[in-house]
Parts: structure tokens; sequence; C-alpha cells
């Protein structure tokens, strides 16, 4: 399902075709519940589905960040540890929670 | 090579219905709860002692791989359940549930509560519409399941431990698993629970008021 968005969200970026897409640049956040070697699976599966050939994925590990309410910004290891500076379980997360489609690189038009 | 910025979540197609959903819910003034667990934990159970609680102000979608089992046992309680075979999914999604509104009368409802198929992990991050996301813990799966599925108790808001009445048959730590959760979500609210028994619901009854009541 992660994969089935993640190949519609790029072939429907303006300026990438099936024919055309060289890669696919993707950051899963350590707060998503996704599996880097999972999704990479997926990818290859969903790509092949749709008739993608040649389409390099590349998954980078984003870890969480967090800002206590105490101020202190930080990435923690895991959300079950206190926050460094105070000690404290009140926090905003500020990233590590999505998977998101950074980038794509594509093979240019000849004429461009 | 052209390299094109996307910046876009995975998630962003259901995000767009389901804020579309949530739209809907709004305009109807029904409060959604989108209810998570392993399968066997007691969420029908839950959801049924809730069903008597408030009567026909509950609408109920239930999803399951196969089966409209747990439907049958919601209308057994005079509550109107549309079942969701996900057909081999391990989660819902937006889409599913918006096709199935089709089928809900949300005009008589005030409170709508989508159980989600059991599973701990790809339900964490669908967001369907909901204006809450329960988790439901029991106590013979065993005390480590907050720590196993961080993913989920980081996002919700409130969270069953329920079969309290096998307690004395578990080695279960109680004030471990409520330490957890509050580790990972401060101000999540904890009902322990016994669904067969009746037991402990007066805290779950008291919000599912308030909550109607504000909408």
């Amino acid at each position: 399902m992660l994969s089935e968005g993640i190949v519609r969200a790029v072939l429907s970026t303006p300026g990438a075709s099936r024919e055309n897409l060289r890669a696919i640049n993707i950051k899963v956040g350590a707060l998503s519940s996704a599996s880097v070697e999972a999704l990479e699976f997926g990818m290859k599966l969903m790509l092949n589905q749709e008739g993608v050939e040649g389409a390099e994925v590349r998954i980078e590990g984003v870890p969480a960040r967090v800002r206590c309410n105490c101020g202190k910004e930080y990435e923690p290891a895991s959300m079950f540890e206190p926050c460094p500076e105070c000690g404290g379980f009140e926090r905003e997360i500020l990233g590590g929670k999505d998977v998101t489609v950074e980038s794509i690189e594509v093979e240019e038009d000849e004429e461009d | 090579m052209r390299k094109i910025r996307v910046e876009r979540s995975a998630q962003s197609e259901n995000d767009r219905i389901a804020a579309e959903n949530r739209t809907l819910f709004e305009e109807k003034g029904v409060f959604v709860m989108n209810m998570i667990g392993s399968p066997g934990c007691g969420k029908t159970s839950i959801l049924q002692r809730t069903a008597r609680e408030f009567g026909g102000r509950v609408a109920v979608i239930v999803g399951d791989v196969k089966t409209a089992l747990d439907a049958e046992r919601m209308t057994e309680e005079g509550v109107r359940a549309v079942p969701i075979e996900t057909g081999g999914t391990c989660h819902l999604n937006a889409q599913m549930v918006k096709r199935a509104l089709g089928r809900v009368d949300l005009g008589a409802a005030d409170l709508l509560f989508v159980e989600n198929v059991g599973n701990l992990v790809c339900p964490s991050t669908f967001d369907l519409g909901e204006n809450m996301k329960v988790g439901v813990l029991s106590v013979p799966e065993g005390d480590e399941k907050v720590r196993k599925y961080p993913a989920l108790f980081l996002r919700t808001d409130v969270v069953f431990i329920n079969k309290m009445d096998l307690l004395p048959h578990c080695a279960y730590d109680v004030e471990r698993v409520k330490e957890d959760l509050r580790r990972a979500r401060p101000r999540v609210r904890i009902y322990e629970t016994s669904a067969t028994k009746g037991m402990g619901f007066e805290g779950w009854f008291e919000l599912l008021r308030e909550s109607a009541r504000e909408r």
C-alpha cells in the first residue's frame, strides 16, 4: 500500500513518465512504522507491476527529531527515553514521522 | 539526467481522502474513533459494551480481512454495522472508509467507531479522517506490546488495557505498561477494562458523552 502511494505520487509528477524514470529518492522516518527492507521489496514489485523498468530506488532512513516542552531539540534514540535536558516526556515531534518521496531523476528528452 | 523535487508524503493521496472524510464528519456532527489493536484483543467486545450504553446513537464500520462476523456481532446489539472485507490488506485506508460511508446513516449517529483490521503496525499510520485513535491492548498478549509497536502508541489518544479479569492468570505488569504508554504519549487516557465482565468502562463512557456533546 505504501509503495502503491509512492509510485502513484511519482508517476503523477509533472515531467515523469514510465519510460524516462531513472531513480526515486525516498526518506523513511524512524517513527513511520515502515521498514526500509520491506519498502525496497514492495517498490520492486510495484514498479514491475506498473511497467517501470530501469529506475533505481534509493531509500534513506531519517532519525526522529523532537522538541521538548523545555525547549530542547534533540534526536531521541527511543521515544521511551526522557529528554536529556529536563527528564520530561512532553514533546512535539518535528521529524521522522513520515515516508516521503524527496525527488526523482528522469532521463532528459533529446531535444532538451 | 534531470532531478525533480517531489517532496510528497507517500500518504498524500490517503491524507487527501481522509481530509474529505473529516469534513463530512464535521458537517454531520459525528465524533469518529479509529479502533486499533491485535486480533482477539477485544475491540468488538468493547464496542458491544459501548453500543449497549449508547444505543442507537452509535454507528460502526468494521474492517476484517475476511468475513463479516464482527459486523454481525454488532448487529446483534441492535447497531447498524457496515462490514469492510479488505480481502488481504492488513489495514483500512481512507478510501475504503469513504466507500463504506455510503452505507452509514451519519445523520442518525453521534458516535462512529471504525474498527480497524487486527494489526498493530500498518493501521497506525493511515489516517481515516478520525478525531481520535484508540489503541486496544489485552492482558494475555503480554506487557511488551507498547515497546514493540511504538509507532502506534505515539499516536493513540486513548488506550484500553482489556481482559483485566485474566490478570491473576498472566504475568502482566500493568504499571509497566501504563508507564510506557505515558512515556510515548504523556496525555494518553488509559482505561483498564474487562469487556466481557463489563468492568472499568465509566471513564470511557464519560469521554464519549463529552465528545458527542462537543460536536
